[in-house]
């Protein structure tokens, strides 16, 4: 998956989990900035995202992100390593 | 009565290649005597604690040293047959032997040990010390190990008569070490623990000897002033450790604590006085479980009552400790420390470093000195720590820091026990339907609050009753402690974290091993337990008890009803303080 595709990917993931449909990607947004962040949605929203790409965050991965250019970055590197 | 002797200015025996050190009134002990020893009796003085010490002036010549000690056991009750006696050269384990009886232990240390430098340090070291007034009769209440009459140190070229001016005199045993048991090869298999369940049904029923009795549903009351048990021995060699979890009876102002010895092939392996549920960790000592068949234990409990005695219930049993689970613990290779821990019933365990350096530095310089020293930040500090509730205390220092991490305990609350018992289940339940459940508190505004009752955990879900419905809440939260499971044996297996446990009265060295095993079932887990510092110990000063158990100190501690409260700087400077002993263990291993 190229960087553009998994981008749109994510975008769609974010809108799903946080129920907002015209959220946008933007690396620089941090996500305890999102309307309505809390750490319930956040962790629906890592396992949903776990389940869209057929990956498993390891603990230290959920806990490096912050902001959407970290999930960005994390879903990147995973993705790559599973090949 | 024998006059007192005067001392001599020196000890003009230690000479070239031969010392003998007499431990009778008048005699030259005090000159070779270090730690672990009790005061001059009239033919004797007694060792006391896990290690009693000689510092021998002698001149091996590279030569091969033969030693002879001249020691009766300390045994002062019927149950105790004896004492395991390793002798340690110069820091390098000579070997080893079971003492039943006064007995001349005799071994040679070979010419490489006694080295050249002039001195012999000889530690004898008695992992069955024990108080005899924990047995009541006598009410000695001195760590006692062996009764010292007479040491010598000859070099073997030497042909000396044989000494002994006991009572016994000519028919001495004597005893030859036993090579010291070599260590479990590094790549050996682990082995797994071994639990027996109590009552009714429980799996430690067949094992069970005088003293019993099986009437409640998952507990065994002792119902004497000893109990036994006979279980398997251990399936490998090795260092195992004995779990329990075990309820004193204590009847407030009457009986407020149980004291127990534990006794292993009759010598004792653990002292403790309980006065609410424990899980402890008692070392047992190789000699006594290597090939063995079956571990024969005795727990002797001195303060057994009946509650009927006191008014608090028809129960006419002498009651003792109540049983929930007793665990044949194997101790991994980083923790073999963990040996070492029966010192702390001899008195205060002597930490193996301390650190304080951090608690200097006002706020500002404090960030700066974390980085000079520990090339970190606060916040980064802070994350390799994660909490294991007894309230929300450390979360909100974190949180204060401006680190938000997701962690199972952060914003939780379990006793002690009931977190052990809790890690032991794997935290199972927390995938069971129906085992949490969702309640409003008392405050005002209420707060929903969630309770696992299988461990007795209650988690904050900062949800106040105007924002959502139970229902949902219930549902959310319930995914979320899951996924929360799974984070946490994560970072488990991870092996990177140090957990934080805090507790203002203290864990003991004992309850904190138990622990620090159960966490290192899982990975290389680190402990830090944090009290209320004592006298003389400064608040954020950190203690390395053993290799991963940490002790921690703080001045204040924020109240129940006001966690936010807390100091996030007093914090600051414990974690740093903890970081810098571990960084540097981690230097001196590399």
């Amino acid at each position: 998956m190229n960087d553009a595709a998994l981008t749109l990917a994510l975008r769609g993931q974010l809108r799903e989990s946080f129920n907002r449909p015209g959220l946008d990607y933007n690396p620089g947004t941090m996500m305890r900035d999102i309307l309505g962040f809390d750490s319930v949605q956040f962790i629906m929203m890592i396992l949903a995202l776990e389940t869209a790409f057929e990956i498993q965050l390891h603990e230290d991965e959920v806990d490096s992100i912050y902001s959407m250019g970290d999930i960005f970055r994390v879903l990147r590197d995973k993705v790559a390593a599973d090949g | 009565m024998v006059a007192p002797a005067a001392q001599p200015e020196r000890p003009d025996l230690a000479r070239g290649g031969f010392v003998l050190i007499d431990f009778a009134e008048g005699g030259n002990s005090a000159y070779f005597r270090e730690e672990g020893w009790s005061g001059q009796e009239r033919e004797l003085i007694w060792g006391t604690g896990p290690r009693s010490r000689l510092r021998i002036p002698f001149q091996a010549a590279g030569q091969a040293v033969v030693l002879e000690a001249d020691i009766c056991p300390c045994r002062m009750h019927p149950e105790i047959a004896g004492q395991i006696v390793r002798i340690r050269v110069n820091g390098t384990p000579v070997g080893d032997t079971r003492l039943d009886e006064r007995t001349l232990v005799q071994c040679e240390i070979d010419p490489a040990i006694a080295g050249t430098g002039g001195i012999l340090e000889v530690d004898f070291e008695f992992p069955g010390f024990f108080r005899p007034g924990a047995f009541r009769q006598p009410r000695d209440q001195r760590p006692l190990s062996g009764a010292f009459f007479l040491v010598r140190a000859f070099t073997k070229d030497m042909s000396l008569p044989a000494f002994w001016r006991g009572a016994e005199a000519g028919k001495a045993p004597l005893a030859l070490l036993c090579a010291p048991l070599a260590e479990p090869p590094a790549d050996a298999r682990p082995v797994p623990a071994v639990a027996y369940g109590f009552g009714v049904a429980g799996t430690a029923n067949p094992f069970l000897r005088d003293g019993w009795h099986r009437g409640e549903e998952d507990t065994t009351w002792t119902i004497a002033t000893s109990a036994q048990i006979e279980l398997p021995g251990p399936a490998a060699p090795g260092r195992y450790a004995l779990r329990l979890d075990i309820n004193p009876m204590v009847v407030p102002g009457a009986v407020p604590s149980q004291e127990v010895s534990i006794l292993l092939d009759r010598i004792v392996v653990g002292q403790y006085r309980l006065d609410e549920p424990a899980v402890l960790i008692v070392p047992l000592p190789r000699e006594l479980t290597e090939g063995q068949f079956t571990l024969k234990l005795n727990f002797v409990m001195p303060d057994a009552c009946r509650p009927i005695d006191h008014g608090v219930a028809l129960d006419r049993r002498l009651l003792g400790l109540a049983f929930r689970r007793i665990d044949l613990v194997p101790i991994p290779a980083r923790l073999a420390g963990i040996d070492a821990i029966r010192a702390e019933q001899a008195g205060e365990a002597t930490p193996i470093a301390s650190s304080g350096q951090f608690l200097a530095y006002s706020e500002p310089r404090l960030v700066a000195a974390i980085g000079t020293s520990l090339g970190t930040d606060p916040a980064t500090l802070l994350k390799a720590f994660e909490s294991l509730g007894n309230n929300c205390e450390f979360g909100v220092a974190q949180r204060k820091m401006g680190v938000e991490v997701l962690n199972l305990f952060r914003f939780g609350n379990v006793p002690f026990a009931d977190l052990m018992a809790a890690l032991s289940d794997d935290l199972s339940a927390l995938n069971e339907p129906g085992a949490i459940e969702v309640k409003l508190n008392h405050a005002e505004p209420r707060e929903y609050m969630l309770c696992l009752r299988k461990y007795n955990i209650h988690w904050h879900t900062f949800m106040q009753e105007q924002d959502a419905d139970a229902e949902k809440i219930l549902r959310d939260h319930t995914a979320k402690l899951a996924y929360l499971r799974r984070k946490f044996f994560e970072g488990l297996s991870g092996g990177q974290k140090t957990y934080v446990v805090k507790r203002p009265r203290g864990l003991t060295v004992s309850q904190a091993s138990a622990l620090l095993i159960e966490l290192n079932r899982h990975g290389p887990a680190k402990l830090l337990c944090v009290q209320a510092a004592p006298p003389g110990r400064r608040s954020g000063e950190v203690d390395l008890i053993v290799p991963g158990l940490m002790r921690g100190y703080l001045d204040r501690f924020a109240p129940e009803d006001d966690v936010e409260s807390t100091d996030a700087m007093a914090w600051l400077r414990l974690t740093a303080n903890a970081a810098l002993l571990l960084r540097d263990v981690r230097d001196r291993t590399a």
